[in-house]
Order: structure tokens, then C-alpha cells, then sequence
């Protein structure tokens, strides 16, 4: 990462939403790039090397989840989706294609900061998250593949703990149901969906402070799941 | 089928009989006559055998037997010693009398009986034919109409005329026009009561003033199609046995037809209202997206200045977030106008999934706390709540809305609770306030579309939240009501526990 502030590219065909986005980022001390198409978003994406894509789903040239797939053929840039369609199947189609995170148009250019600064923040991060991870009053060493709440030992289920594992090291990210089921019990077994709701729910009532209310592992309904390593909502 | 013959052309065909009968003796005599020299007796009573035969073969029994009598006459008249004189007295002859009797009447049965046997076969023969050729316009039938046509051109061979009468929509039996003859009252309570009851039910002229009348029921695979009502054409006497038959064979056919045309018509709807359905996914789609992208561009635009790092002056920030938080409302009118109209399509889409209910919960009290800070729910999960097969997406929009609402209309510090928990095949959720209370009366009807709690316009909405929950729970197979209870006004909904696939957990470590 070179010294110069971060380049986010915003892949938008209407101008007066790449306007308020492009400014949102500003606000953040990005500098944007533009591109109305997925052709020129991709081009620009080879040549500019941005640290962030902000990528619209309806896009006239091409579908956005296209763009995604070719782009991570190459990059792992953080991609965050805009949506405007309601349909969850979408942003799953994004997110399975390798999207980040998603905004469901519209949206407050409160909330688009957030994501844009947690995303840039996870993208710095990257590579040296080491091995032990704390999360509310749990410390998780997977080296020693030990996990504490309060200073106490939690026994967790291998099947648990890997699923655990997934989340920790995706903080932030959306995770698919498809993505976990397959990173955790093998892709022969994605019609066992309500398995991951089980030990989601088992892995709350272990860690969570107030499982009916999750701060940390949340539920992206119709979506997937997403691990919050900072504790969400009060 | 019996042909009518008058009584004059009979006993003139029987006199020609007996006179045929007669000329066949005469000319066996005559044969015999001529070669007396070269036969011996045998031959000669063969001769009048062979005649006896051949009357009984083409003249039926009554010339047979005279021809017996006239064959042992002639023999013994001129064949017999002592010629010309007849005598029967002789043992030998009593013989040859006795067979020739016996030949004569076992033929004549013999024969009678395969005539009648044949003319029996043609009738029949007849009867197939004319059954395939009304089975074959019934096949090429496309409208009840042509099927009438069809069954009174069969009827018509059997001296019957026909009224077809069938069942609307509304489960009402209907003459269908051009049958035989207007049916009278006393007629159509016939043809009712073949319908109501499923069976062959026949009016007598005697007990009422119309004509005799038939009616049997068109039953087909499914239902009862109708009933095909038939009339006598020449006299008042009921069905003749093969007529029954005959007809009920008719029945039989008219009601395969009228199935076909049934299922027709339902595929060609069907095949209407899938175009239709496809159409109204399509203009809902477009109308959300086109809709949505400037109400984002309102949203974002109005944020951006609302939260310039330079500040604006006081009024216009303010005027900024105003925009900003219309533009939010409206968008929420659209999802619930949109969402409304999708519930309602006959294909709304649903995502139904086994997972826990506690999911949907967390994530709605994450919605609809970060809406209303200010706002605490409590929270009464019961312990060991089973897998639930639901859209996620709905019910977190249900309980979101329910949330919402007891925001809205509680008083500010008012308790508010969650309460979820089984009751045998249900799950119960409970959404309730101490703060605020239905309208006495109108509980019923706050489900409706566009129906309020308040008339004031002071609390925002379009009257649209319960209606959804109304819809998304009713499409679960779920209910909802609402009341004002102990715990001041409550919502409570439910969700039938079905049986959930098996989920294997490891064994703790």
C-alpha cells in the first residue's frame, strides 16, 4: 500500500448517485474514480489499481455480478455492492461471485462511510490479523485452538470452532450461507442450510452476551452471516 | 330393435310358405318319380328328407311339420306297396315319419334360432357404429354445442330427442340451448335431482303434466358434469331396456367430452394467467427499480448536504434533513406498495427455510432499535423452540412492522415486549405495548389495507404494516390477530410447527 490516500473506483451509470457517492468518499479522504459501465469499470480496475470498488448492480452494459467474477480472477480488491433491487438472491449472487459487503439502495451517506472507512481499515489489516482474536469478553488463540469468555474455557465443537474460525478471520465481511456451508462442512452438503442456523445459534448461546440479541456474530437475514468485531448497536 | 310389420303382409307371407312348402314335396315326388327305377326305397325317403331340410333351412318350423306330414303322405301314396293308398298304420313308416318330423323341426329351430342370433349381431353392429361416430363428434367436439349436436344425432336413431344441460361455475345446472323441446319445471327438478343425487332418475308422464323424460347424469372422472335429459319422440311409454343402454352409453361419452372441454378452457386460463402474472412480475420489477434509483439519488443528496463538513446555516441543514427523511418515508410507502402488491400475486415468491426462529429476532430488534434508540424491547424467548420453515425476509418485515408500530403509538417509557413461545403445532409470537390500545371495534378491520389506529395524521404511515403482516402470516399458513389485553394492545401471530429435517450435533468434547 503506497502512501498516497486510497482510490476507491465507483462503478455507477446514474451521475447524480456517483455525484453524492464520489463526495461520500471524499468525506473519507478517498480519492474516486469513475466508470458508467462494466467495460470501463474493469478497464479502469486493471489500470488504476484502486484500493475499494463501489460497484452498482444495474449496470446497462453488463451485470454487476459479472464484473465481480472477472475482477477476482485477478484482484482481491474490497468490493461493496450497491443494490437496488430488494431481491436478496442478488446481492447473494454478488457476494457468492466474491462482493464484500452490500448497501440496499437507498442509503445514508452516513451508513456508506461506515462501510467504505470498515472496509479500507479490514483491507490495511490484511495479512498480519496473528493469531489471537478478542471480541467482547472472548479471546480466541488459534494457534492453541482455545477459546475463553471471562477468563473461563469455552468447549467448542470441532464443527463450531471451524465455524467460529471462518467468521473471526472474515471480520466484517458478509459471509454467504453458501460460503460457510461450504467452507465448513464441504459444498456436498449445501442443502444442509438449517445446519448453519443450528450452530450459529449454539455458537451465540456459548459467546453472545444476550444471544437473542447478537453484538457480534449478526444475521444479514436472507443473506448470510456477519462477524462484527466491534460490538454492534448499543 | 324390433321392425314393425302389419298383420296383412304376415299371414300373406305364411300362405306363400306353405305353398313353397308344398311345391318343394311335389317336385322331391316328382324326382322320385321320374328315377323309381333306378332308386331303391331309402333314396326315395332321402329325397323328401333333403325337402323337409330345405323347407325348414329357408321357411322356418310351421312348414317343416307340414311338410313332414305331406313327404310321409306322398311316399306312402305313390311309393309305398301297395301304391295309391295311403296308410300309415305300418311300423316302418311310423319310423320315417318321426324323422323326417324330427329333421324338419330341430332345422327349423336350429335355423330360427341363428337368424336370430344374426339379426341380433347386425343390431348390435348397428349400435357400435352409430356409439363410434357420436364418440368421434364428441371427440371433435370444442363446445358443448357441438356435443348436444353429436348426442341428438345418436338419439335421433333411437327415437329419442335430448336436452343437455350443464353446470356453470356457480354450481347450477343450465338447459344448454338447442336441446329437444323448453323443459318444463317438473322436467328440470327431474334432471336436478339426477344431479344432485348421481343416478338415473325417470319422470312419468302420469305424475305430471309434461312429456316422459330421462335423465341421467353425465358423471366423468372428477365430478358430475351435467345431465343429458331424453324424451320419447313418438309416444309417452318410458325407456325400452335397449334404449336404457343405449343412452347410458351416451351419458357416458357426453360426460368424457364435456371433462375435455372443462380442462381445455382451465389450460387456456391458466395459460392467461401465467402470461398475466409474468407481466405483473415484470412491471413490478421495472417500477421498483425505476422508482428506487431517484428516490436514492433524493436520499443521497439530501444526506450530503444535511452532513457537509461546512456547515450550513441552521435552517437549511434542517430543511436538508426534512428532505432527506421524506424522501426515506417514501420509500418505505413504495417497498410496502410494492410488497403488497407482490404478496397478492398468486406466484409471490417466498423463500421458506428450516432455521431457528431466535435468528429473525436478533436481527429485527437490531432493525428497529436502530430506528428508535430510544426504544427498549423486552425480550421473552422460551427455551428449546424447534426449527421453523419460514421466509426470514417476511417474518423479520412482520416482526420489524409489529416493532414499528408499538414505537409509534406507545407512549414514550411505555413497556414493550417480545414474546415468543410453542403451543403445540403453533409457534405464538407476541408483540405488545402497555402503552397505547386499539380502538374498541374496529380490532377486526385494522388488518385492512389503508385502515389506521388513529385517524389523526399525526403519527406517520399509510395503514399498509398489518396488512403486509396480515399477508405474509396468512401465507405461512399462519394468523394473526390483534387485541388489548393485560399487557395493553398486543399482536399476536403464529406459525404452524411442521416437522423439521433431522440435525445431527457432534458430541461435545
Amino acid at each position: 500500500m503506497n502512501t498516497q490516500s486510497p482510490l476507491a473506483l465507483v462503478v455507477e451509470d446514474e451521475l447524480q448517485i456517483r455525484r453524492f457517492v464520489c463526495g461520500a468518499l471524499r468525506d473519507v479522504s478517498c480519492r474516486a474514480s469513475e466508470a458508467s459501465s462494466v467495460a470501463q469499470g474493469l478497464d479502469l480496475a486493471a489500470h488504476e489499481r484502486p484500493d475499494l470498488v463501489v460497484l452498482d448492480l444495474g449496470l446497462p452494459d453488463r451485470d454487476g455480478v459479472d464484473f465481480i467474477r472477472e475482477l477476482r480472477v485477478w484482484s482481491a480488491v474490497p468490493v461493496l455492492v450497491l443494490s437496488a433491487r430488494a431481491d436478496e438472491s442478488d446481492k447473494i449472487a454478488a457476494l457468492d461471485a466474491g462482493a464484500d459487503d452490500y448497501l440496499t439502495k437507498p442509503f445514508g451517506i452516513g451508513e456508506l462511510r461506515a462501510r467504505v472507512r470498515a472496509m479500507l481499515r479490514r483491507s490495511q489489516m490484511h495479512g498480519d490479523a496473528g493469531a489471537l482474536h478478542a471480541f467482547g469478553d472472548v479471546e480466541v488463540d488459534l494457534v492453541r485452538r482455545n477459546v475463553r469468555r471471562a477468563g473461563a474455557e469455552v468447549h467448542l465443537t470441532p464443527l463450531e470452532y471451524n465455524l467460529l474460525v471462518q467468521l473471526l478471520t472474515n471480520p466484517g465481511r458478509v459471509l454467504t450461507h453458501h460460503v460457510l456451508i461450504d467452507k465448513v462442512w464441504g459444498p456436498a452438503n449445501r442443502e444442509k442450510d438449517h445446519y448453519l442456523r443450528v450452530y450459529v445459534g449454539r455458537l451465540r448461546q456459548k459467546l453472545e452476551a444476550d444471544p437473542a440479541r447478537p453484538r457480534h456474530i449478526l444475521t444479514e437475514t436472507g443473506v448470510g452471516y456477519r462477524f462484527q468485531l466491534q460490538a454492534a448497536g448499543r | 330393435m324390433s321392425f314393425p310389420v302389419t298383420p296383412q303382409s304376415a299371414s300373406t307371407r305364411r300362405v306363400a310358405d306353405y305353398v313353397a312348402a308344398v311345391a318343394a314335396c311335389c317336385l322331391a315326388a316328382a324326382v322320385a318319380f321320374l328315377f323309381q327305377d333306378h332308386l331303391d326305397l331309402p333314396d326315395i325317403v332321402m329325397l323328401f328328407l333333403l325337402a323337409v331340410f330345405l323347407v325348414a333351412t329357408f321357411l322356418g318350423r310351421g312348414p317343416a311339420v307340414f311338410a313332414s306330414f305331406l313327404s310321409v303322405a306322398l311316399f306312402d301314396y305313390y311309393f309305398d306297396t301297395p301304391h295309391h293308398f295311403l296308410f300309415f298304420g305300418d311300423a316302418e313308416h311310423v319310423l320315417t315319419f318321426a324323422i323326417m318330423l324330427a329333421v324338419g323341426l330341430v332345422t327349423a329351430q336350429l335355423v330360427s334360432r341363428a337368424a336370430a342370433r344374426s339379426d341380433e349381431a347386425r343390431a348390435r353392429e348397428r349400435e357400435t357404429w352409430q356409439l363410434y361416430e357420436a364418440a368421434r363428434d364428441m371427440a371433435g367436439a370444442h363446445d358443448v354445442t357441438r356435443i348436444l349436436e353429436a348426442a341428438q344425432h345418436y338419439l335421433s336413431n333411437w327415437n329419442l330427442g335430448g336436452n343437455l344441460l350443464d353446470v356453470g361455475d356457480d354450481d347450477r345446472l343450465a338447459d344448454h340451448p338447442g336441446g329437444h323441446h323448453v323443459l318444463g319445471s317438473a322436467e328440470s327438478g327431474c334432471a336436478e335431482e339426477a344431479y344432485r343425487r348421481n343416478e338415473f332418475v325417470a319422470a312419468d308422464p302420469r305424475d305430471h303434466a309434461g312429456a316422459a323424460i330421462a335423465c341421467f347424469p353425465l358423471r366423468a372422472a372428477t365430478q358430475v358434469r351435467g345431465v343429458l335429459a331424453v324424451t320419447p319422440l313418438d309416444d309417452h311409454t318410458p325407456l325400452a331396456d335397449g334404449q336404457y343402454r343405449a343412452v347410458d352409453a351416451l351419458a357416458s361419452l357426453a360426460a368424457l367430452a364435456l371433462e375435455r372441454l372443462h380442462y381445455a378452457e382451465n389450460a387456456q386460463r391458466a395459460g392467461l394467467m401465467v402470461a398475466d402474472e409474468r407481466l405483473r412480475t415484470s412491471v413490478l420489477t421495472s417500477l421498483s427499480h425505476d422508482l428506487r434509483t431517484p428516490l436514492t439519488t433524493l436520499v443521497g443528496l439530501a444526506d450530503t448536504l444535511a452532513e457537509r463538513r461546512e456547515a450550513l446555516p441552521a435552517d437549511a441543514a434542517e430543511t436538508a434533513g426534512i428532505i432527506r427523511d421524506q424522501a426515506q418515508a417514501m420509500h418505505k410507502l413504495l417497498s410496502d406498495l410494492l410488497d403488497m402488491a407482490r404478496l397478492k400475486s398468486a406466484s409471490a415468491p417466498m423463500r421458506r427455510e428450516w432455521q431457528p426462529f431466535e435468528d429473525v429476532v436478533g436481527s429485527s430488534l437490531r432493525l428497529a432499535e436502530n430506528v428508535a434508540p430510544d426504544r427498549h424491547v423486552l425480550v421473552d424467548l422460551a427455551p428449546d423452540l424447534p426449527l421453523i420453515f419460514f421466509d426470514a425476509v417476511l417474518i423479520e418485515r412482520v416482526l420489524c412492522n409489529l416493532l414499528d408500530n408499538a414505537f409509534k403509538y406507545a407512549r414514550p417509557g411505555a413497556r414493550i415486549s417480545l414474546a415468543v413461545r410453542q403451543s403445540s403445532a403453533h409457534l405464538e409470537v407476541a408483540v405488545c405495548n402497555d402503552g397505547s390500545e386499539f380502538p374498541a371495534g374496529r380490532i377486526e378491520s385494522m388488518f385492512d389495507l389503508f385502515v389506521r389506529g388513529t385517524n389523526e395524521s399525526c403519527i406517520p404511515g399509510a395503514g399498509l404494516g398489518l396488512a403486509i403482516c396480515k399477508a405474509i402470516v396468512e401465507a405461512h399458513g399462519g394468523s394473526i390477530e390483534a387485541e388489548n389485553g393485560a399487557a395493553g394492545a398486543c399482536v399476536r401471530f403464529t406459525l404452524p410447527c411442521l416437522t423439521p429435517p433431522p440435525v445431527a450435533i457432534e458430541d461435545e468434547p
